[in-house]
């Protein structure tokens, strides 16, 4: 039995190895460049979205909490659902940090200017909070010492010309009253003592973060609180939706269970209830576009496909005389196959790396940043796991593969008397 | 018998109607023996040692070799041909890319035959043919004579029940047809390598064991 590998590998190799190809291989580059290029912008448009996806769900689940309890109706939670609901997390493995939260509409005003804002409130002495709201506070404190200080979002803050030290008005037209003197506004002064910096725009331009004593003054509703803040651990974020769920129907019972007076069903809804369909949405487009670039790379590998060709006719004679020493074509497409192959891997790690740069040429830029209005986040994010690499490598290579197949044909149906009384000597 | 061939018949069809080329012909190669083949220019001749080659397929006929009939389009006709088969060709046809040793060592390896074996086979040749000092020169760095000395290696490296040699002299000058003749003698003699030429030259068939001529599509034995 004829053993194909051996006399492939070392065709391959003299090949490869012997100077006088040099120039050949020279014009494989140029001829692979097509290649380069278009893996190269798949593998920046796959790591910009997978980027764009990772930074969006970091930012999400850091400035959130993964889950949200709720009481039903317009009702906020009490300091003694907040003490049952605690009571029946207590020894939860999935828990890493629950806390109570306020949350409300407002107005700040800072000279002329007014803006609507978000008003939090937290627990700021809390160390182990179940959003990631000190990492967050990039300057000034993250731990408010009284009542009457905030952190402010670094969007809202320089749109009302803000510095940390300066003292802000906020309105709440909620909580306003009408009384015989006429409309008494309900207004309350912070002092800033710490800048918020999540990224992500939709925070960044709105939130007032405040302690929850000063929150709870504001709102009229003291030791009551909008919701309770679950944090999970890593392992468990994914699972958000069906801990959810099931924890809501048991958290009921306990409640119906435990107090005296049962207050009304609660309600659990996880991060993936409100960001779900919008991560469901940039799966889908990075796939899209994924498919999309891969086109480039099956239009570039055309190029290798009349390469190939080009070789195959330019070396006729060789395949001829071969072929009339016992080489099968099954052997000599191994070779023309193997040496695509080898050439189109280096083209493509060529163009990952030139992928990879341009992605953090684009990640380090500044000229061009995202409107956070449209997309939330204003600056570009690239992400490089191995599985990005891997997988722009196995479909480029897969694509080379299946059109490298179609030229090689023709070595099947190339007789040798014909090669050899057409070939000139030399 | 090494080699027979029966009835072999070959036509082409061209625009002007079918050329019959091999008509009927007959030959027995024993084992150890110089046949040449000799006959005017496009008479067939190629075409019969690519059909004794089992290069090419006849329209009808048989080849049997040691008592087997082969067919051209049998599936493991190139093992065959790689074993028991070596080629000689007017043009060296070396691999331009490959060293003078690379190429002589090439049949080997397509045969299976491990990389160090057949370098010091191959070496070995090409010591005998008194080209050993050119192993590492490409083909166009070495003379006419050298370069069919080289091909003779090359066809001989799986050591061949018979060498099909088409107009081996047939590109070089007398000096060096004379080197080539003299070493295809001298393999034949040495090695008792069978041989089958095609040529113009009487000279060199008048050196072989026998010599026919290919006339009208028939071979005819000469005196």
């Amino acid at each position: 039995m004829i053993n194909m590998g051996k006399f492939v590998n070392y065709y391959i190799e003299r090949e490869f190895l012997s100077r006088r190809r040099l120039s050949g291989k020279m014009d494989s580059l140029y001829m692979f460049s097509g290649i380069i290029i278009s893996v190269a912008a798949l593998m920046t448009a796959f790591a910009l979205f997978t980027g764009y996806e990772n930074a969006l769900k970091n930012v999400i689940l850091g400035v959130n909490s993964h889950c949200y309890i709720f009481r039903f109706g317009n009702t906020d939670i009490t300091g003694a659902d907040l003490n049952e609901i605690k009571d029946f997390f207590k020894d939860r493995p999935e828990i890493e940090a629950l806390d109570a939260a306020i949350s409300a509409q407002a107005m700040a005003v800072h000279g002329k200017k007014t803006k609507g804002i978000t008003l939090r409130g937290i627990d700021s002495a809390n160390e182990n909070l179940p959003t990631e709201y000190h990492r967050y506070v990039k300057e000034g404190r993250s731990r408010l010492e009284n009542d009457r200080e905030a952190v402010i979002g670094v969007k809202l803050m320089r749109e009302l010309g803000l510095s940390i030290g300066d003292t802000l008005k906020v309105i709440s037209p909620l909580h306003s009253r009408i009384t015989p003197m006429g409309l008494k506004q309900k207004t309350a002064r912070f002092r800033i003592a710490g800048v918020y910096e999540s990224g992500m725009y939709e925070y960044d331009s709105a939130y007032l973060i405040m302690n929850l004593e000063a929150a709870a003054q504001f709102t009229l509703n003291p030791q009551e609180f909008s919701w309770v803040e679950v944090k999970l651990g890593d392992a468990f974020i994914d699972d958000a939706d069906i801990l959810a769920s099931r924890w809501e129907d048991e958290l009921n019972e306990h409640m119906r269970a435990e107090m005296s007076e049962y207050p009304g069903s609660f309600r659990i809804v996880s991060w993936v209830f409100y960001n779900g369909n919008l991560f469901t949405l940039i799966t889908l487009e990075k796939w899209i576009l994924f498919i999309i670039m891969s086109f480039m790379v099956l239009i570039a590998s055309f190029n290798v496909v009349s390469g190939i060709l080009t070789s195959i006719l330019e070396r006729k004679r060789d395949i001829g005389i071969l072929k009339a020493y016992g080489a099968t074509s099954g052997m000599i497409k191994r070779i023309f196959l193997g040496r695509a192959l080898f050439m189109s891997a280096v083209a493509v790690l060529i163009g990952e790396v030139l992928g990879y740069l341009l992605g953090q040429l684009l990640y380090h830029q500044t000229i061009y940043r995202l409107k956070g209005d449209v997309y939330f986040l204003e600056k570009l994010n690239v992400s490089y796991s191995v599985e990005v690499w891997a997988m722009v490598f196995a479909v480029a290579m897969l694509i080379v593969l299946v059109t490298a197949l179609f030229p090689l044909r023709k070595i099947e149906s190339m007789n040798v008397t014909e090669i050899l009384r057409n070939s000139p000597g030399k | 018998m090494l080699l027979s061939v029966e009835h072999i018949r070959k036509s082409y069809r061209e625009s002007a109607g079918t050329l019959e080329v091999l008509r009927d012909v007959n030959l027995e190669i024993e084992t150890g023996k110089m046949i040449a083949i000799t006959g005017e220019s496009g008479c067939g001749k190629s075409t019969l040692l690519h059909i004794l080659g089992l290069l090419d397929q006849p329209d009808g006929g048989k080849i049997v070799y040691e008592g087997k009939e082969l067919r051209t389009g049998d599936r493991r006709i190139a093992q065959f041909r790689n074993r028991k088969i070596g080629f000689v060709f007017q043009f060296h046809y070396l691999l331009e890319d490959f060293t003078a040793h690379e190429n002589v060592v090439i049949p080997a390896l397509i045969g299976g035959m491990n990389r160090k074996d057949a370098n010091k086979r191959g070496l070995e040749l090409m010591r005998m043919l008194e080209v050993e000092q050119r192993a590492d020169h490409y083909p166009n760095q070495l003379s006419g004579g050298e370069l069919q000395r080289i091909a003779i290696a090359r066809a001989i490296i799986n050591q061949p029940a018979i060498v099909f040699a088409d107009e081996p002299t047939g590109n070089l000058d007398p000096r060096h047809s004379d080197e080539v003749v003299n070493l295809i003698v001298r393999l034949n003699r040495e090695i008792g390598q069978t041989f089958v030429i095609v040529t113009h030259n009487l000279g060199i068939a008048q050196r072989m064991h026998r010599h026919y001529v290919l006339t009208d599509g028939t071979l005819v034995l000469q005196p």
